[in-house]
């Protein structure tokens, strides 16, 4: 586990914060907690749905006016406006299974943090606080008339809009106040496929056990990574990192540029099969430093 | 090696599971075949199993990020609640609402005392002298009503006065006037320990205590009891739901008891959450009842008789609903 944590420092992914989550199948799943940026992203996107649903009610109102049903007035808007964005999120998280349309867009999800089904109560627990996290204070900052004659009366509402939004980022697992209330979390899923296997069928190198000494995971996977990434123009790269394999070694037959790259993919068959070996026979190998 | 021949052998199987989460996810659970239906779970199991053996085994990192991403997705397919919204708000009206009120028994007591020290010391300090009148209801609640009127003024404008052009537009001015937006905050601060919940309850009964007065003064009392209580009733109830379910929050902050706090609030914020929602509908039913009724009924015996009425059926409600088990 900690050498995968490694090469995942190491090749620059896995920016996301990992969570284990355990099914009522009993298997521990790797869950990456969604980062502010995107949860921030996913919001605003929201919002401006909000904000053109709330117009198209009005829009609609404004139609039936004409019909003579009375006129829009402010009141009607505001409480139009009130119950869009408090029925959208949870109309959605509620039937799209914890996905709003923004959260679908940047890849997010509402999950139950304890790995259990999401409830309509936590649903409506998590977004009965948007209230008093976002909205409130943001209306208040935004409409209060006189806040420009008297600026230090925005300093109390900046300030709770400042701490809702920080608190996010005091915690592990990125929850905001709705969050904790509702016990959920915010995930990301990222879709990954199935990549091509890079062990091929047949070998043009071997390599002996002796050679195979000098690694551990780690490298392993930083190779691994190389490979998957090797496209054109990195060939010097690849030539750089197979001359310094074959030194350290101890390989000393030539190897012509052009194979390279099946140079690197067979030691790597090699030296995984050889890895896998040990670990299977107790003697898991995280990094080259493994004997001392 | 083992690592590539468990995924020669397994890979026909992951790959069928992903199609079905995919088709799941484009055009619902509904659209699976029967066989599909029953090869999924066995899927799903597979593939959590796959995941555990290339834990152990593999050390090639793209299939194991894979079958976990894969083990997630086919978890939170497979895991999504089944949703009947009508079935949901029926269960809920009919039992989950009242027995989560029921749970709050302490603190809807402290809420009540909170909201009857406000309404009583409004009342005092008004009954008093008049002049506080102004500093304690903020200006746009107070509509032009003040130590200034007569009994006169607030029979017309007020007490007696008319049902309004455009129903819609009273009762969704009256939602949004204030009670609503303090009545969220006093759920949601709740979450400080309780206090802000348990001051904002006081500073509303202060309000109400301040009106009391002011009509008390004027020998309207009586006509002010049915006034309010048409729908103060429902309203103010509702607000010691609010209140009751904040200092609950607060509660779970300040003693989280065998649990962390993030797993206390796990386990009892829903329930609170529950109460808050009840509650938010129960304003929306006063904000009817104030909006559109209050005018449409003008005597003051009628009021009262909701009043009453309302207050009978709130308490049968919540000692009553949902006693026997959910079938």
């Amino acid at each position: 586990m900690s050498a995968e944590n490694g090469a995942e420092r190491l090749v620059g992914r896995g920016w996301r914060r990992i969570r284990m989550l355990v099914t009522p199948d009993g298997v521990p799943l790797r869950v990456e907690v969604a980062e502010l940026t995107e949860r921030v992203t996913a919001f605003s996107l929201d919002f401006v749905f909000i904000i053109f649903a709330t117009w198209l009610l009005l829009l609609a109102a404004f139609a039936l006016a004409f019909g003579g049903f009375g006129g829009i007035t402010l009141p009607a808007a505001t409480f139009a406006a009130f119950v869009v964005r408090n029925a959208y999120f949870v109309f959605f998280e509620l039937t799209r299974a914890g996905v709003t349309p923004g959260k679908r867009i940047v890849g997010l999800r509402v999950i139950d943090r304890n790995g259990g089904a999401l409830t309509p109560a936590a649903v409506v627990a998590r977004n009965l606080s948007r209230e008093m996290e976002t909205f409130f204070p943001l209306a208040m900052v935004l409409q209060s008339p006189d806040w420009i004659a008297a600026p230090w009366e925005a300093v109390p509402v900046g300030l709770w809009l400042l701490l809702t939004s920080v608190l996010p980022l005091c915690n592990r697992d990125r929850l905001r106040a709705g969050d904790l209330i509702g016990g959920t979390i915010v995930i990301a899923v990222p879709k990954r496929v199935l990549l091509d296997e890079l062990v091929a069928e047949r070998h043009t190198f071997t390599f002996t056990d002796e050679q195979l000494q000098r690694y551990g995971i780690l490298e392993l996977q930083v190779l691994e990574d190389v490979l998957r990434r090797s496209v054109l123009g990195t060939e010097p790269l690849l030539r750089d990192i197979a001359g310094k394999i074959r030194r350290k070694i101890g390989w000393t037959n030539a190897v012509p540029d052009r194979d390279t790259l099946t140079f690197l993919r067979d030691f790597y068959a090699a030296q995984r099969a050889f890895l896998e070996l040990r670990k299977h026979l107790g003697d898991e190998r995280t990094d080259k430093f493994y004997q001392r | 090696m083992q690592s590539l021949r468990f995924r020669r052998e397994r890979e026909a199987s992951w790959l069928e599971l992903e199609q079905l989460i995919e088709q799941v996810r484009e055009s619902g659970i509904r659209s699976l075949s029967s066989d599909q239906l029953e090869r999924f779970p066995l899927l799903h199991r597979s593939a959590l199993s796959s995941l555990s053996v290339a834990r152990a085994i593999a050390l090639d990192r793209a299939l194991v990020e894979y079958l976990d991403n894969l083990a997630l997705r086919s978890f939170l397919t497979f895991y999504a609640p089944p949703l009947d919204l009508a079935a949901t708000v029926r269960s809920f009206l009919q039992a989950g609402f009242p027995r989560a009120v029921r749970a709050l028994r302490p603190h809807l007591a402290i809420a009540l005392v909170a909201l009857l020290i406000g309404t009583i010391s409004g009342f005092a300090l008004v009954n008093g002298h008049e002049g506080w009148f102004t500093d304690l209801v903020p200006a746009e609640l107070a509509g032009g009503r003040g130590p200034a009127s007569t009994a006169a003024d607030l029979m017309t404008t007020e007490i007696a006065a008319p049902v309004p052009p455009n129903p819609f537009d009273a009762i969704a001015n009256v939602l949004f006037s204030h009670n609503t937006l303090i009545a969220l905050l006093t759920f949601g601060l709740g979450m400080l320990a309780g206090i802000p919940s348990i001051l904002l309850t006081v500073y509303q009964g202060t309000i109400l205590g301040a009106f009391i007065a002011l009509h008390y003064h004027r020998g309207l009392a009586l006509a002010f009891a049915g006034w309010v209580g048409i729908h103060g009733v429902t309203e103010l109830l509702a607000l010691i739901l609010f209140a009751a379910a904040g200092m609950r929050l607060g509660e779970i902050l300040v003693f989280p008891r065998e649990l962390s706090r993030a797993d206390a609030f796990a386990v009892h914020g829903p329930q609170a959450a529950k109460v808050a929602a009840g509650a938010v509908a129960m304003l929306a039913l006063a904000a009817v009842l104030e909006g559109y009724f209050r005018a449409a009924i003008q005597s003051t015996d009628a009021r009262l008789a909701i009043a009453l009425l309302s207050l009978a059926g709130w308490t049968a409600y919540f000692s009553l609903s949902g006693r026997t088990p959910a079938r």
